[in-house]
């Protein structure tokens, strides 16, 4: 005679195991998931993304690029009527580096950006931490050492560069419209 | 070989090899082709799709079930105004006579093939060639436009500040001042405005406290600039978009910021006493083109004009616009004929995109009158071209086609304006299948 106790214990165990597997060790769909680096706003602890400029290889969008250059000036998100706005009027022109230009240019003149921007005494009294700044803002890398060197050079040559100047290079730099 | 025979050949070969390069398509080692008739040329896409019959055949209202003719173009055409029935303000002509007198006439010519789409019919005239049906929308054209053509082959080569697009609109019309050609493409490019967008209320709203960079910051932003392109290997040419050289963006900035603060003040194509709410789209868009031309005498400019595509649903207003963009083209030929480089040498080529059907749809406007669509029938294949230009170089006074026998094609007009030019030459074999339209020329 079959013992009907040793076996539907036997079944429920079973039942048990079949959950537990399928619950936890069947096969999973892998999802990968894309981040693209092109609005992220810091302000303080920066860290760097990029390990050097040559993994940026894809051009930003208008869209990308003028929202990009909004958040590293207000250090917020830009507004979804201004985004449209710029995004217009940008394709009225046909130079979009005369464009872009003027576009930064209207930026650095506002009252709220001039408030984040540091005063130039600031950048004399440490023009190394100003640039590895600058390179970790605006290019979101570690500057290598010939760049800091060189840029560094540049600055102290040179006592009529002030903050704004290094910032609008930055932004109107071929690195700064690719990621 | 003796010594004397092997460095002789060894000479000639390397004279060849360092030549070579440079010899072009049509056969000449130099890139000058020929010589010009002008040097300036203004093409204006008179655009929107208008009927042979409302233009040059000055039908009026007759096909609108009866009415009056006339001519309601008097600033290009020869011929009295309706009579009676009129359903536009009349403007007195802003030429002392027809432009027609002043050049040659086209009365017939074909859009031979195509859709009959504005971007299509713009295509074509822009770029010499037809479209196919499959035309992206959304992609600059896959053959080379008229301003790369000629930043190409001119000789000595023109910076970009020498040819110009200037488009109502934006949507597709913003791809067109370069092509996707391998061999031409945005190094060739031409600058390209839309003054309703870039000097309008966005214009103003963001840019109106601009102020160009003073030269010494210039030099600093260059400075710093060039340190960083230096160390990254992607370069200006990576990036989408024609592009100018310093100088000439810094003056084209320092303009663009001057006309959105009022500085250079805008005369508009109005007769007198005619109000400001008269002004179209298509008369400021001439009004901005002429400051350009005004203020960089550009040897290339092409301009359109589109308001009259209200006929798809207002007859009535398709007629004041046309009225009106004829009005346009009069005026800035009595600018260009006021200025002291663009006077007498410059040659303006006036043409639709495409036609519209001769057979009207079932939309009536506000006096009851029927609309047009362009739907690719015979008539909206159908279109007209005016040439004017010193008498010395363009027939004056001249009818040529006709309704039976049409002369010219609309992508005429880019070989047209290579031989006005005198690059026609230089222009590789296979790219253009037009014709120079050769009746227009003395």
């Amino acid at each position: 005679m079959p013992d009907f106790k040793f076996i539907s214990r036997t079944i429920i165990t079973g039942f048990v195991i079949m959950s537990f597997t399928t619950t936890f060790v069947a096969c999973k769909k892998n999802i990968v998931e894309e981040v693209i680096y092109d609005n992220i706003i810091y302000q303080v602890d920066t860290v760097p993304v990029y390990q050097n400029n040559s993994e940026k290889d894809r051009l930003k969008t208008p869209l990308q690029y003028i929202s990009s250059l909004y958040s590293n000036l207000y250090y917020s998100s830009i507004p979804s009527n201004i985004l449209d706005n710029l995004v217009i009027y940008r394709l009225s022109i046909g130079d979009k580096t005369l464009v872009n230009e003027m576009i930064l240019n209207a930026m650095l003149k506002d009252p709220v950006v001039t408030a984040h921007i540091p005063e130039n005494y600031e950048m004399r009294n440490d023009v190394d931490a100003f640039v590895e700044e600058c390179y970790l803002r605006f290019y979101l890398r570690l500057p290598t050492e010939y760049e800091k060197y060189g840029l560094v050079n540049i600055i102290e040559a040179d006592d009529e560069i002030d903050v704004v100047d290094v910032y609008r290079s930055f932004l109107l730099s071929n690195e700064y419209m690719f990621y | 070989m003796n010594r004397r025979k092997f460095i002789k050949n060894s000479l000639l070969t390397t004279a060849g090899m360092i030549s070579a390069p440079y010899i072009l398509p049509a056969g000449t080692i130099f890139r000058s082709s020929g010589a010009r008739l002008a040097n300036h040329v203004v093409l204006v896409v008179f655009g929107g799709g208008i009927r042979n019959q409302e233009s040059v055949e000055q039908q009026y209202l007759i096909n609108q079930g009866g009415g009056p003719t006339g001519n309601i173009m008097r600033n290009m055409l020869n011929g009295a105004s309706p009579a009676y029935n009129l359903v536009y303000d009349i403007w007195d002509p802003v030429t002392p006579s027809p432009l027609v007198t002043k050049g040659t006439l086209f009365k017939h010519m074909k859009y031979a093939s195509g859709p009959t789409g504005h971007f299509n019919g713009h295509t074509a005239v822009i770029t010499g060639n037809y479209t196919p049906d499959s035309l992206n929308l959304y992609a600059n054209p896959a053959t080379p436009t008229l301003f790369e053509y000629y930043r190409k082959h001119n000789d000595p080569q023109k910076t970009a500040l020498n040819a110009w697009w200037m488009s109502i609109d934006l949507g597709p019309y913003v791809n067109l001042n370069y092509s996707q050609d391998k061999l031409y493409g945005s190094q060739y490019g031409a600058n390209y405005l839309s003054p309703q967008t870039t000097f309008g209320g966005l214009g103003i709203d963001y840019f109106s406290t601009l102020n160009t960079m003073h030269p010494e910051e210039l030099a600093r932003l260059n400075s710093i600039k060039s340190f960083l392109n230096s160390n990254f290997n992607r370069s200006v040419t990576d990036i989408p978009g024609i592009t100018n050289t310093d100088d000439d963006k810094q003056a084209i900035q320092d303009f663009v910021l001057k006309v959105i603060k009022g500085e250079i003040p805008i005369e508009w194509p109005l007769p007198a006493g005619v109000g400001f709410d008269q002004l179209s789209g298509d008369l400021s868009n001439v009004a901005i083109s002429w400051k350009v031309l005004q203020k960089f005498h550009p040897e290339l400019m092409v301009i359109n004009t589109t308001n009259l595509d209200i006929c798809h649903t207002n007859f009535s207003e398709y007629i004041s616009y046309l009225h009106r963009a004829d009005y346009g083209v009069g005026w800035l030929w009595q600018k260009i004929q006021s200025d002291p480089v663009l006077a007498n040498d410059t040659i303006m080529i006036c043409i639709p995109e495409h036609g519209r059907n001769e057979v009207a749809n079932a939309i009536p406007d506000a006096n009851g009158l029927f609309a047009y669509d362009h739907t690719g029938d015979d008539n909206s294949r159908s279109v007209f071209s005016l040439i004017v230009g010193p008498p010395s170089v363009v027939n004056q006074n001249l009818v040529v086609g006709s309704e039976e026998d049409p002369i010219g094609e609309t992508i005429d007009i880019v070989p047209t304006i290579a031989h006005i030019l005198g690059f026609k030459d230089s222009i590789p074999s296979g790219y253009l299948p037009g014709n120079v339209l050769e009746q227009a020329f003395v």
